[in-house]
C-alpha cells in the first residue's frame, strides 16, 4: 500500500513517538531540514542555523522512536498486505520517518558495524518508501559500500561479506549486469564451501560447534533467498516467488534465532520485508497480468544497456497496482503526479494495453504535448523504449496542416504506425478532417494537460478533447498533470460512463522525487570591501510544497560575481534582478546545473554573458558541449555569442532559437554538461528535465501576466534531479513586493478550471453575459467558433445544427459544469444561444466556409477573408504559380500570399511579430525565399536585422533572424500557403501527379527551410538543415528516383544506416562539425542511436 | 516455586552501585536446579526446531552433510550456561525482573557479531518498569576476584560497554522489541521504553559472579567503587556474588542433563 500523510500523522500517537515529546519533535524536524540543507548546499550556503555536538545522539534517540513503531509492524510488510492494514501503514510511515533521519547520521566506520549499518538503512529505506533516495544515499557515499576482503576471512564471515556485496548490488541495480553478478557471486559460495566449511566447524567445543553450524544454516539460506530476489528482478520468474522467497527468509531467521545470532536475525527480519516490497515494485510483478507487448517491454526495459529499469517508484507502484491505471473499465482517467513522479512509463504501459486491447482493428494512439520541444522529447523517449518491441512511433510537425509527407505517415499502409506525437493543433486537424482511414482511435495520451485552464491554448485542448469524445466513439483517455485538485471531475467529464472515470491522485503522498528548498535572494551592501555587495538567501516556511526553514543565509562570498554595487542596490532598493539572479545561479552551478530564468530575451543574454564571464574555464571542455559549438558554428555562424558561453558551460533557451538548438541546450542540461542554462519564463511550458536548482528574476510572463501557481510549481518542481540531488533549490528574486511574493509562494494550486467557464465568468462580471454573441467574434473565441463550424461542416443544415447543438456543448468540460450547478444555469444557457445564433451566423456564409475552416484551420471568418483576399489580388494566381520553383524563385507570388495572409486574423498577429524597418509582405516573403533556398541564419540575420549596436557575433540580429523564422514563418507562413492553396479553389487534380506531390510539399519545405522533397524527408528526420540538401541528393542516389522513396520511414532507416563516412559526404564546405558530429547530432536530435 | 535468597555474606557500596554476597547451601542449590533453573536451562518452549532447519536446507543448494553432521548430535550444558540460568532465575525471583531473551540456547560467545548482554529484560523499581541488562560470569578460580573480571570479554569491560555505550543499549532494547510483538509483557516493555526515551540512561544493570569458592567481598569490591564513579544520571547498577557450595560447579551441568534424561525417561 502506498504511504498515505495520514499514516505519517498517526506515527505522533505511537508510544515510543510520544514518549519523545512534542517539543523535541518538532525539534527533530527541524534539525534534519536543517541538516539536509547543510549537506546539500553548505558549500554554497552558508546557513545561519545554529548547532552542537549532541543534535546527533538526539537524532539517533528520534530515529530509534521510529524505528520501535517500525519493528512492531515489521513482519506485516514480510507478508502479503491486507492481514493489518494500520499495523503495516505503521511500518512504512515509520520507516520513512526514521530514514530521513538515519541518512544523516555518521557511518561507522569499523567494518562490521558499517556493514550492518548500511544493509539496515538500506532495507528501512525499502519498508519506507524510500529507494530512490536510497539510490542517491548511495552515489553519495560509495566508500561506505565496499565489500571487505575475504582473503583471510573465516568462511562465515566470507559468506557475510559476499552476501553483502550481493545486496548492496540488489539495491542500487546498476543494470543488468550488476544483478546477473549476484548469479554467479552466490555460485561461488557453494563452490568455496567445501573448501572453507570444515575448518570453521572446528571449534573445540560442541556448543560452539553448534552455533557456527547454525549460523551457517541462516546464511545459506539467505544465500539462497538473495538469489531467489535477484533473478525475478531480472526475469520475472517464477511467476508468483513469494513462497520460495518466504521460505528461505523464514528458514534463515529461525536459524539465525537457534544461533542466539541476535544481529544477523534483525538484519534478515528487514532484508526479508526488503525482498517483498521489492519483488512488489518491480516492473514484472506490477505487469504479470497484462499482456505479451507489456512483458516484451518489461524484457526490453530491464535488458538494456542505458538506463535499465527495474522497478516502479511508489506513484507509479501505486498508480499500476492499487489505483486501476491498466483496468480496461475505465475509459478515462486522470493522473495528477508530482513533478519527477515518473509520468511517462504509466503512459507508457496504457498505451501498450490500449494497443493490445484494439489490436484486431489496428486502434492507434495519440500522444499530445504542448510544445514542439516537449513533442520531440516525448518522441525520441517513446521510440527508444518501443522500438525494440516493435511499436512505431511517428512525430507530426507543429505546423497546423498536414503536408504530403505527413499524409504517407497517416495513411501508412505498408508500415502502418501505432503512436502518433502531435501538438494539440496538429491533433485536432487530424481528428475533423478524419485523416487516419479505417483505424480507431484507442487512447489519446495528453500531456501537461492542465494546459486546459491557460489563457493561451487551454479552449483549443478542451475542444480538442471534446471533438475526441464527440467523433472517436471509442476512445480512451489518459490526462497526465501536476498539482491539480479535485480531478474526479474531469476524469468523469471525459468518461462516457459515469463509473468509467478513474483519478489516481498521487499528490498528496508523502512521497517526494526529493527534498526542496525555497527562498527569495536579494543583494545587500558588504563592506568589508569597497564597493562590496552579497547576496542573501532567505529560506521561506510559506508553502508546504519545500522545508520549512528559517532564516537568511549568505551566499558565497563578496561580489559573488563581477558586477559593481550600483547594478544591484541604489540607495538601499534592490535593482538589477536580472543580475542577481545570474550571480545566485553561477554560484549554484557548483552543485549541478542551474536554471535562471528572466522574461525578455535581452536580459537572459544579458545573464548568460555574466554567469559565463564569472565561471571558471574547465578542465576540459566536455565532449558534448564541444559537439554543440560545433553545431553552432555551423548552422548559425562562427562567432554566434552563445558558442563562447558554452566554453564555460553557459547555455541559454529562449525563443529567439530555433527548435534544434533548444533541444540541444535541453540535452546538455540533461546529461549535466551546463553549469547554467539561463532561459526565458517560457521554459515553464516546456521544461522537462531536471536540474539541480532554478533560480527566476520574476514570476511574471513577458506582458507582466502572473505564472499560475500550477505553472510555478511545475517549473519549481524541476529543481532537484532525482537520482542525484536530496535538495532540489528553488530561488526568486525578492525584488521591492516581498509581500506579494510571499503569497504568490503559499497560493494553493487548486481544482482545474475551464477556459470557457472562466470565459464566461470574465463576461458575467462585467455584466456582459446577454451579449455573447455580440462578443463570439473576438479573438478568445476562436477555437469556439471552429468547433460549432466543424459541427456544420458535418450536418450541412440550420435544423439539424440547432437541434444538436446541446449535445455538442455537452462534449465539452465547461458546458458540463455550468450544467451540472444550478447556480450557474445561466451562463450555461448564454452559451447555447450564442451557439444556435453562430450557427445562423455560419448558413449565411458562402458554402464550403465551414468544410474550408475544418480543411484549413482557420475560423470560418478568417476563410472569409482568405477567400476575399486571393479575390482581389491583381494577377489571379494559376495552379503553375503554386510550383516551388515558381514560388519561391524571383518574381514569384509568395508576396502576394503574404499579402493576403496578413489580412487573416489568426496568421496576422504572428506575422506581424517580425517587424522591423520596412515591414511589409515584401519583407516576408525574401526572407522566406532565402529560407527555404538555403541561405544561413547569420547571413539572413546580417540581411535583414542587422541593427547599429549589436555586439560582435550580431546576437540581437540573430535573435530577431530566428524569432521571425521559428516563430512567425515556420508556423505561419507553412500554414497560409497551406491553407491559401485549398481556399485558392484551384484544380491541383488538373496537374501532373509530380506537380501535385510537389505543391503539396511546399508547407514543409518552408517549415524545414529546404527547397527539395528529399530534404525534407531528411529534415523530418531530424537531420540539421546544413546538411539537408546533400543528404536527400545522397538518400536519392541511393534509393533510386522512384516515387517509393517519399516515405519518412524509409528516408529515417536511410539515416540510421549511413556510416561517419557518409555523413562526411554531406557536411558543407568548412563545416565545423565533421562527419561524425553531424552523425552524433543527428541522433541526439532523432533520438536514435541510444542518445 | 523460586530459588532461594541465599544467605547475605557482605554488602558493598550504596546507590547508584551496590554489591552483595550471598551464599546458598547445598539445598538451596538442589532445590533451584531441580526446579526453576532446569527450566530455563533447557528452554523447553524456546527450543529450536534443529530439524526442520536441517530439512529447509537442502532447497539452497548447499552442501548440508557438515551440519548435519555438528546438529545432529546431543546438547551438552557447559558451565557457564548453568551458571547464566541461575543469574536469571534469581533476578527474575528477588530482583523483579523478567527476561523475556531466551537465553537458554545463546551461543553468542561462540562468536557472535553483537556486542550484547547475557540477560536482556526489565526491571520493576517504585518507578514501574525500566531495562535491566545483566552479564554473568561463572568461575571457581580461587582469586578474588576471578580472572573473568577482566580481558576484553570480562566483567569489567561489558558493565562498561552498558554503561557508557548508548549504542549498545539501542541495540538491545531493539532486540526486545521483537520479541515484544504480542507477548504478554508488551506493556511492561512500553512503559520501560518510555522511560528510555526520556532518558536514554534511565536502566538497571546487574553484573553476576557465580562462583564456587570462598566468599570474599574483593570480589566486587573495586568494582563497586569504580562503577559508581562516573556514574550516568539515572543508571542503577548491582554487581551480585552467589556462592555454591564448594567444587559444585563441575557437577552440576552434567548433573541437570542426567536429571532431565531420568525425568524424560
Amino acid at each position: 500500500m502506498t504511504l498515505s500523510a495520514n499514516a505519517v500523522e498517526a506515527l505522533k500517537d505511537h508510544w515510543a513517538v510520544s514518549a519523545i515529546g512534542a517539543d523535541d519533535l518538532a525539534r527533530a524536524e527541524t534539525l534534519i531540514n536543517e541538516h539536509l540543507a547543510r549537506r546539500a548546499v553548505g558549500r554554497q550556503i552558508a546557513f545561519s542555523f545554529s548547532s552542537n555536538e549532541s543534535d546527533d545522539a538526539f537524532l539517533e534517540r528520534v530515529a530509534l522512536a521510529f524505528e520501535m513503531a517500525a519493528i512492531e509492524g515489521l513482519d506485516e510488510l514480510s507478508r502479503p498486505s491486507g492481514e493489518n492494514a494500520l499495523l503495516r501503514d505503521q511500518a512504512t510511515a515509520a520507516s520513512f520517518r526514521a530514514f530521513d533521519i538515519r541518512r544523516l547520521l555518521p557511518i561507522p566506520t569499523e567494518t562490521h558495524d558499517r556493514l550492518f549499518f548500511v544493509l539496515e538503512l538500506s532495507a528501512v529505506s525499502y519498508c519506507g518508501d524510500r529507494w530512490s533516495d536510497l539510490r542517491r544515499w548511495y552515489r553519495e557515499n560509495a566508500e561506505a559500500l565496499r565489500a571487505p576482503s575475504v582473503a583471510e576471512s573465516s568462511w562465515d564471515r566470507r559468506l557475510l561479506y559476499r552476501l553483502f556485496h550481493c545486496w548492496v548490488r540488489l539495491f542500487r541495480k546498476n543494470g543488468w549486469d550488476d544483478l546477473d553478478r549476484i548469479r554467479e557471486i552466490i555460485a561461488g559460495l557453494r563452490e568455496d564451501q567445501t573448501k572453507f566449511e570444515e575448518a570453521r566447524l572446528q571449534n573445540g567445543s560442541h556448543a560452539a560447534d553448534r552455533a557456527i553450524a547454525l549460523r551457517l544454516a541462516a546464511l545459506y539460506h539467505w544465500a539462497k533467498g538473495t538469489e531467489l530476489v535477484a533473478h525475478y528482478m531480472l526475469q520475472g520468474q517464477p511467476a508468483n516467488p513469494f513462497g520460495l522467497i518466504d521460505k528461505h527468509f523464514e528458514g534463515a531467521i529461525g536459524a539465525a534465532t537457534a544461533s542466539g545470532d541476535a544481529q544477523h536475525e534483525i538484519i534478515l527480519r528487514w532484508l526479508h520485508a526488503t525482498a517483498r516490497i521489492m519483488v512488489t515494485n518491480s516492473l514484472w510483478w506490477a505487469t504479470r497480468t497484462v499482456n505479451s507487448r507489456t512483458t516484451d517491454f518489461v524484457r526490453s526495459l530491464t535488458h538494456r544497456e542505458h538506463q535499465a529499469m527495474f522497478e516502479l517508484l511508489p506513484p507509479q507502484r501505486a498508480a499500476l497496482l492499487e489505483q486501476g491505471l491498466l483496468d480496461q473499465a475505465k475509459t478515462a482517467i486522470v493522473v495528477d503526479m508530482p513533478t519527477s513522479g515518473g509520468k511517462t512509463l504509466l503512459a507508457q504501459f496504457r498505451i501498450l494495453q490500449a494497443l493490445n486491447q484494439f489490436d484486431a482493428d489496428s486502434g492507434w494512439i495519440a500522444y499530445v504535448a504542448p510544445t514542439r520541444a516537449l513533442s520531440a522529447q516525448i518522441t525520441r523517449r517513446l521510440r527508444k523504449d518501443f522500438e525494440p518491441i516493435g511499436v512505431r512511433v511517428e512525430q507530426l510537425t507543429a505546423a497546423v496542416e498536414i503536408d504530403a509527407f505527413e499524409e504517407e505517415i497517416l495513411a501508412g499502409s505498408d508500415q502502418p504506425f501505432h503512436v502518433l506525437v502531435a501538438t494539440p493543433e496538429k491533433l485536432s486537424f487530424v481528428i475533423r478532417n478524419k485523416k487516419v482511414e479505417d483505424r480507431p482511435l484507442a487512447l489519446v495520451v495528453m500531456d501537461e494537460a492542465h494546459n486546459l485552464e491557460t489563457e493561451g491554448r487551454g479552449l483549443r485542448i478542451e475542444l480538442l478533447l471534446a471533438t475526441v469524445k464527440r467523433d472517436c466513439s471509442q476512445a480512451n483517455f489518459l490526462l497526465l498533470m501536476p498539482y491539480v485538485e479535485e480531478s474526479e471531475s474531469v476524469a468523469r467529464w471525459l468518461a462516457q460512463d459515469i463509473s468509467a472515470g478513474q483519478a489516481i491522485s498521487l499528490g498528496t503522498t508523502p512521497w517526494k522525487p526529493n527534498e526542496r528548498i525555497i527562498g527569495f535572494y536579494s543583494a545587500a551592501p558588504d563592506d568589508s570591501r569597497r564597493g562590496g555587495w552579497r547576496l542573501n538567501f532567505e529560506t521561506l516556511t510559506a508553502t508546504p510544497r519545500a522545508m520549512p526553514l528559517r532564516g537568511t543565509h549568505r551566499v558565497d562570498g563578496v561580489r559573488p560575481i563581477d558586477v559593481p554595487k550600483s547594478q544591484v542596490l541604489a540607495k538601499g532598493q534592490q535593482k538589477g534582478l536580472g543580475l542577481q539572479t545570474a550571480a545566485i545561479a553561477t554560484v549554484m552551478s557548483a552543485r549541478g546545473t542551474s536554471v535562471a530564468v528572466a522574461n525578455s530575451i535581452r536580459t537572459v543574454w544579458n545573464m548568460a554573458a555574466k554567469s559565463a564571464q564569472c565561471l571558471p574555464d574547465f578542465e576540459t571542455i566536455p565532449p558534448d558541449i564541444e559537439l554543440v559549438q560545433d553545431f553552432l558554428r555551423t548552422e548559425i555562424g562562427r562567432n554566434f555569442q552563445l558558442v563562447a558561453m558554452l566554453e564555460k558551460g553557459v547555455g541559454v533557451h529562449h525563443a529567439g532559437l530555433s527548435d534544434e538548438v533548444r533541444a540541444l541546450m535541453e540535452w546538455l542540461a540533461e546529461t549535466g554538461s551546463l553549469r547554467t542554462l539561463c532561459a526565458t519564463t517560457t521554459i515553464a511550458q516546456g521544461i522537462n528535465f531536471p536540474v539541480s536548482s532554478v533560480f527566476l528574476q520574476t514570476h511574471k510572463y513577458p506582458y507582466g501576466q502572473a505564472m499560475s501557481p500550477r505553472e510555478f510549481w511545475n517549473l519549481a518542481g524541476r529543481a532537484g534531479r532525482i537520482d542525484h540531488d536530496s535538495v532540489g533549490v528553488i530561488g526568486l528574486a525578492e525584488g521591492s513586493d516581498r509581500a506579494s511574493l510571499i503569497e504568490f509562494v503559499s497560493r494553493s494550486t487548486g481544482a482545474l478550471v475551464s477556459r470557457l467557464v472562466s470565459l464566461l465568468d470574465e463576461l458575467a462580471a462585467q455584466g456582459q453575459l446577454a451579449n455573447l454573441s455580440e462578443v463570439l467574434w473576438q479573438d478568445q473565441w476562436e477555437d469556439f467558433r471552429c468547433y460549432v463550424a466543424h459541427l456544420w461542416a458535418e450536418k450541412k443544415n440550420l435544423d439539424a445544427v440547432l437541434s444538436d447543438s446541446e449535445q455538442l456543448l455537452r462534449q465539452t468540460y465547461g458546458y458540463t459544469s455550468l450544467r451540472n450547478d444550478p447556480s450557474q444555469s445561466a451562463k450555461a444557457q448564454a452559451l447555447l444561444d450564442a451557439t444556435h445564433d453562430y450557427a445562423r451566423k455560419l448558413a449565411s456564409m458562402p458554402e464550403g466556409v465551414a468544410e474550408l475552416a475544418d480543411s484549413t484551420g482557420f475560423s470560418p471568418e478568417g476563410v472569409t477573408r482568405a477567400m476575399i483576399g486571393l479575390g482581389t489580388l491583381e494577377t489571379k494566381l494559376t495552379p503553375s504559380d503554386w510550383a516551388p520553383d515558381s514560388l519561391f524563385g524571383d518574381g514569384g507570388k509568395i508576396a502576394d500570399l503574404y499579402g493576403v495572409m496578413l489580412k487573416v486574423p489568426q496568421l496576422k498577429r504572428h506575422l506581424e511579430e517580425i517587424g522591423g524597418e520596412g515591414f511589409d509582405r515584401t519583407r516576408i516573403s525574401d526572407i522566406t525565399r532565402d529560407w527555404v533556398n538555403g541561405k544561413g541564419i547569420d547571413a539572413i540575420a546580417r540581411e535583414y536585422f542587422s541593427r547599429e549596436k549589436d555586439d560582435e557575433g550580431g546576437t540581437a540580429a540573430i535573435t530577431d533572424a530566428c524569432r521571425s523564422i521559428y516563430r512567425a514563418i515556420v508556423n505561419n507562413g507553412t500554414w497560409g500557403v497551406s491553407a491559401l492553396s485549398r481556399v485558392s479553389g484551384l484544380d491541383f487534380d488538373s496537374l501532373p501527379e509530380v506537380e501535385r506531390r510537389r505543391i503539396n510539399a511546399l508547407p514543409a519545405m518552408i517549415y524545414h527551410g529546404v527547397r527539395t522533397e528529399d530534404a525534407v524527408l531528411m529534415r523530418m528526420n531530424s537531420s540539421p538543415r546544413s546538411a539537408a540538401e546533400r543528404l536527400g541528393d545522397l538518400y536519392r542516389e541511393t534509393i533510386g528516383e522512384s516515387d517509393g522513396r517519399y516515405s519518412v520511414g524509409q528516408a529515417r532507416q536511410f539515416l540510421k544506416n549511413l556510416s561517419d563516412r557518409d555523413w562526411q559526404r554531406a557536411c558543407p564546405d568548412n563545416a565545423a562539425l565533421s562527419g561524425s558530429g553531424y552523425k552524433r547530432v543527428w541522433e541526439v536530435l532523432s533520438g536514435e542511436g541510444g542518445a | 516455586m523460586t530459588v532461594a535468597e541465599g544467605e547475605t555474606v557482605y554488602n558493598e557500596g550504596s546507590a547508584p552501585c551496590s554489591g552483595v554476597g550471598l551464599a546458598w547451601s547445598e539445598n538451596d542449590l538442589n532445590d533451584a536446579m531441580n526446579g526453576p533453573v532446569a527450566a530455563v536451562l533447557f528452554d523447553d518452549e524456546g527450543r529450536a526446531d534443529i530439524e526442520g532447519i536441517l530439512t529447509g536446507l537442502a532447497e539452497t543448494e548447499f552442501e548440508q552433510k557438515g551440519l548435519r553432521r555438528v546438529l545432529s548430535g546431543p546438547d551438552s550444558i557447559e558451565d557457564w550456561r548453568v551458571g547464566e540460568a541461575i543469574a536469571e532465575t534469581y533476578l527474575t525471583d528477588h530482583r523483579n525482573c523478567c527476561f523475556p531473551w531466551p537465553d537458554g540456547r545463546d551461543e553468542r560467545k561462540s562468536g557472535s557479531s553483537l556486542p550484547g548482554a547475557d540477560l536482556v529484560g526489565l526491571h520493576a523499581d517504585d518507578q514501574g518498569d525500566c531495562l535491566a541488562f545483566g552479564e554473568v560470569k561463572t568461575s571457581s578460580e580461587a582469586k578474588h576476584p576471578p580472572g573473568a573480571m577482566y580481558g576484553r570479554t570480562g566483567l569489567k569491560q561489558q558493565l562498561e560497554d552498558l554503561r557508557d555505550s548508548a549504542s549498545i543499549r539501542d541495540g538491545l532494547f531493539k532486540y526486545l522489541a521483537y520479541r515484544a510483538r504480542g507477548a504478554a509483557w508488551i506493556e511492561r516493555f512500553k512503559q520501560a521504553g518510555k522511560r528510555y526515551f526520556t532518558n536514554k540512561s534511565d536502566v538497571q544493570l546487574y553484573g553476576f559472579l557465580v562462583r564456587d569458592v570462598d566468599p570474599h567481598k574483593n570480589d566486587v569490591r573495586v568494582r563497586v567503587e569504580k562503577l559508581g564513579k562516573d556514574c550516568p544520571e539515572g543508571t542503577r547498577i548491582e554487581l551480585l556474588a552467589l556462592y555454591l557450595p564448594e567444587d559444585s560447579i563441575k557437577r552440576i551441568g552434567n548433573a541437570a542433563v542426567a536429571t532431565r534424561a531420568g525425568a524424560a525417561s
